[in-house]
């Protein structure tokens, strides 16, 4: 029945709503019209009923006005204050104080009622339960029970009794096992428990002392629960009391109009049924009970609470929520993505270390056989110039022999021959020694050489293998160091030699000399090969550096790519240019100051 | 002139093979010169002396083929006995075309080179031997007049004075006074003595005959 509670409502403002447009009408006869707003808790007739004799009085009572009744639910009341269409309200205690909170009203007398010996407490709740419930005695006992009420924000109706039940323990909003909201007129509550529809229905005291005077329901089947005694006050209530009814000017009723109502109200004479008005009471113990419940005026409160704040926010919660799930998620990604990559990054780095390994492997063999390679092409120079010694040192002993056999034995000349042996054997052994180092197959090492020493050491393999080839070498007598591996650097000097030789030899011009030239640098040092050899086509140039190019008839054509890919592992560069009076070649190559690693 | 006289010329660039050639063919008991180059040996040869040539056929600035190339352009006939550390075929060929003695792979036994050394100081004498017999011929036929150089060709052919006198269309006692002339030139005193002559002549032009 709750959902019948807005169609009331509404039902309520559009009767207000008719009123206000037809009684004016009907009633043009004088003055100036003031418009009181009533609280119909009982239903729109009874507004009419109850209260026309204040209408009358006020319109008696003070000239030149016309005094309109205008009845609302509590919403629509609200509503009609807010908007300024009545000068006086009279409404609930409860609903004052929210009035004076929201809208500035002003109480101006309160209600004295026959019951109530001061209309300071004049009003409560009464739970009416059958009088035959024997479960029901105290307000704890509500709890699991199907309670009526009026409405929410109904005074007497809901809001005192909860107070008070909430005090004995019980919050009404959830303990009980249904609260329901019926709305006005309270009479239907009252009968709806009387047939056992509902457990217990909370209504404003002295209520239910009404219907049973006006002979609406059998006084005996129906009791108060857990009544308090009030001395002076005639109802039976289950609640304290509160201030009975006031009526309130607002903000805008002028304060001359206030001042003659207030007058004229309390000079009225108490009504047949012993209503009158007295001075305005002090709601301030309303003002109590809705601070403590947190509703009316202080519903904010209740907003503070966990419960409230998920009521009121909970779309934003559960977007901080989703936020921070998100966020969380997001954290835990990165964390991953970033392991992930730091392990792929350790893999990688693995991979290109095993790489390098491999190709430094590589390496070492490919230089091995490339200085196999130099060998082999310069086998028939190597033998020849093995062949020498040899064959000096067969010339020599025969000689010595015939001596010997012809007894020609003066020593001087068979020393000298022997002495000759002596050296000439020398001569083959470091020829042969000169090979053997540079064709071994070592591991590349690099470690700190000299580099005058390394070049000299080629130019003086080469020299041996080529006598007829004339190697111009000065190099100042300077300390030039260098990190390399000192095999490394002899085959790419002998690489560079041999090839100037070849072209020189290919342009008939094997006697000229091969410069070669030391220099020093910022950070490295440069070592050049000039040849007034044959020299390079253009096509021929841009592929000098190819592997398995060649221009000789027997190279393999490894050896300047080989000569380049060394010196460039070690930092260095290595070049070619024609010679600028268009003579054979030059190549160089630099290598870094060992202070200075790969800054060249 | 026999083999004491001869020198053996040995050119070689390694100073080492070049002293070893020496000390062996010294120790053998010729007499030996050596040289570093080839250049050296041309500006120091005078082209009389009777010998033989040993060359390294690889060396720079001018090679062994080159050397004896130089030599008989010059008419020089000297033998040359080539050494070689490669054995190269195509060489040898054109080696012993110009008229190489020897061509000898390094390193060679002793005797082999020694024996070969010894040919070919003997063939150096002999051509020695008949150039002077030459040289003597020519130098004795270059004092003959025209008509007496005829009579001594009809002569060497063992033509009699009447012949002569009717090829050469004189009278016989002038043929008796050319003949006796020229005998008395050459210094002879037969006509085989002139055909000799004449032959030793020629002899020292072997291409022209």
């Amino acid at each position: 029945m709750i959902f019948l509670r807005p169609l009331c409502r509404l039902g309520a403002v559009l009767l207000g709503a008719f009123l206000f447009v037809l009684l004016p009408a009907s009633d043009a006869h004088a003055g100036t019209p003031v418009r009181i707003g009533v609280l119909a808790y009982k239903g729109a007739e009874a507004v009419q009923e109850d209260w026309s004799h204040v209408r009358n009085w006020l319109t008696d009572a003070i000239p030149d006005h016309r005094f309109i009744l205008l009845d609302f639910d509590q919403a629509g009341l609200t509503r009609a204050v807010h908007d300024q269409s009545i000068d006086f309200v009279i409404t609930s205690s409860g609903h004052y104080v929210a009035l004076e909170h929201s809208d500035g009203a002003s109480r101006i007398a309160t209600i004295a009622s026959p019951w109530a010996l001061s209309p300071a407490q004049s009003i409560g709740s009464a739970i009416v339960v059958r009088n035959e419930d024997a479960r029901l005695q105290a307000l704890t006992d509500l709890a699991g029970k199907h309670v009526l009420a009026v409405a929410p924000d109904a005074f007497g109706g809901f809001q005192i009794a909860a107070r008070d039940v909430r005090q004995a323990g019980i919050d009404p909003e959830q303990d009980f096992a249904q609260l329901e909201f019926s709305g006005f007129p309270l009479q239907n509550m009252v009968h709806a428990v009387r047939a056992g529809r509902a457990d217990a229905a909370i209504i404003r005291t002295c209520m239910l002392e009404q219907m049973i005077s006006n002979g609406e329901i059998d006084a005996s089947a129906l009791r108060v629960l857990a009544p308090i005694a009030v001395q002076g006050f005639r109802c039976q209530t289950s609640s304290r009391l509160y201030p009975d009814w006031p009526i309130a000017a607002l903000r805008h009723t002028p304060a001359q109009l206030s001042k003659q109502v207030a007058i004229a109200l309390l000079r009225m004479p108490a009504t047949a049924q012993g209503y009158s008005w007295a001075v305005a009471a002090d709601y301030q113990v309303v003002d109590t009970l809705f601070r403590e419940l947190k509703i009316g005026p202080y519903a904010y409160l209740r907003q503070w609470t966990f419960e409230g704040l998920l009521r009121l926010y909970w779309g934003w919660l559960l977007l901080i929520l989703a936020v921070l799930v998100i966020w969380a998620v997001h954290t835990v990604r990165v964390e991953y993505l970033v392991s992930r990559r730091t392990r792929d990054l350790r893999t990688a780095q693995e991979q290109q270390r095993l790489m390098a390994e491999q190709a430094r492997v590589h390496q070492s063999t490919l230089d091995h056989t490339a200085r196999l390679a130099i060998l082999g092409e310069m086998a028939s120079a190597i033998a020849h110039e093995l062949n020498q010694p040899l064959a000096a040192i067969g010339n020599f002993a025969r000689g010595m022999a015939r001596r010997i056999a012809a007894d020609r034995l003066e020593p001087a000349p068979l020393l000298d021959g022997a002495s000759e042996i002596v050296t000439q054997s020398e001569r083959a052994a470091s020829i042969i020694r000169s090979i053997r180092t540079f064709a071994q197959k070592t591991a590349s090492e690099q470690k700190s050489v000299d580099l005058i020493t390394v070049l000299e050491q080629a130019i003086t393999l080469f020299s041996g293998a080529h006598p007829h080839a004339q190697v111009s070498w000065q190099p100042g007598a300077v300390p030039a160091t260098v990190m390399a591996d000192p095999l490394q650097i002899q085959q790419v000097m002998l690489n560079l030699l041999k090839n100037a030789l070849d072209a020189q030899q290919a342009a008939g011009r094997v006697h000229e000399p091969i410069e070669v030239q030391f220099r020093i640098d910022a950070s490295s040092y440069c070592i050049s090969v000039r040849d007034c050899g044959c020299g390079l086509a253009p096509e021929q140039f841009t592929r000098l550096f190819e592997p398995f190019f060649t221009t000789k008839p027997e190279g393999l054509g490894l050896g300047l790519s080989l000569s380049k890919g060394i010196i460039e592992s070690l930092g260095g560069t290595l070049a070619a240019a024609a010679n600028d009076d268009n003579a054979g070649l030059t190549v160089w190559f630099s290598l870094p100051k060992e202070e200075f690693p790969g800054a060249v | 002139m026999n083999e004491r006289d001869a020198v053996l010329f040995v050119v070689d660039d390694d100073a080492a093979m070049r002293r070893s050639l020496a000390y062996l063919f010294d120790a053998a008991g010729w007499r030996v010169q050596s040289f570093a180059s080839a250049h050296d040996f041309l500006d120091h040869y005078d082209g009389h002396v009777p010998g033989c040539l040993v060359l390294d056929v690889r060396m720079p600035l001018m090679s062994g083929l080159r050397l004896q190339q130089t030599l008989r352009e010059r008419g020089n006939h000297l033998p040359v006995i080539f050494l070689t550390g490669h054995g190269d075929l195509a060489m040898a060929v054109q080696a012993m075309k110009t008229g190489a003695c020897d061509f000898l792979e390094k390193p060679c036994k002793d005797q082999v080179l020694l024996d070969a050394v010894t040919r070919a100081v003997q063939r150096s004498i002999e051509d020695s031997r008949v150039n002077a017999q030459t040289r003597t011929a020519e130098t004795a036929l270059a004092t003959l007049t025209a008509r007496e150089r005829e009579v001594a060709e009809l002569m060497a052919a063992g033509k009699p004075s009447k012949i002569i006198a009717r090829e050469l269309a004189i009278s016989d006692k002038t043929v008796q006074v050319h003949r006796h002339n020229t005998m008395e030139k050459l210094g002879v005193h037969s006509a085989a003595e002139i055909a000799q002559l004449l032959m030793a002549a020629k002899a020292g032009h072997p291409g022209t005959h």
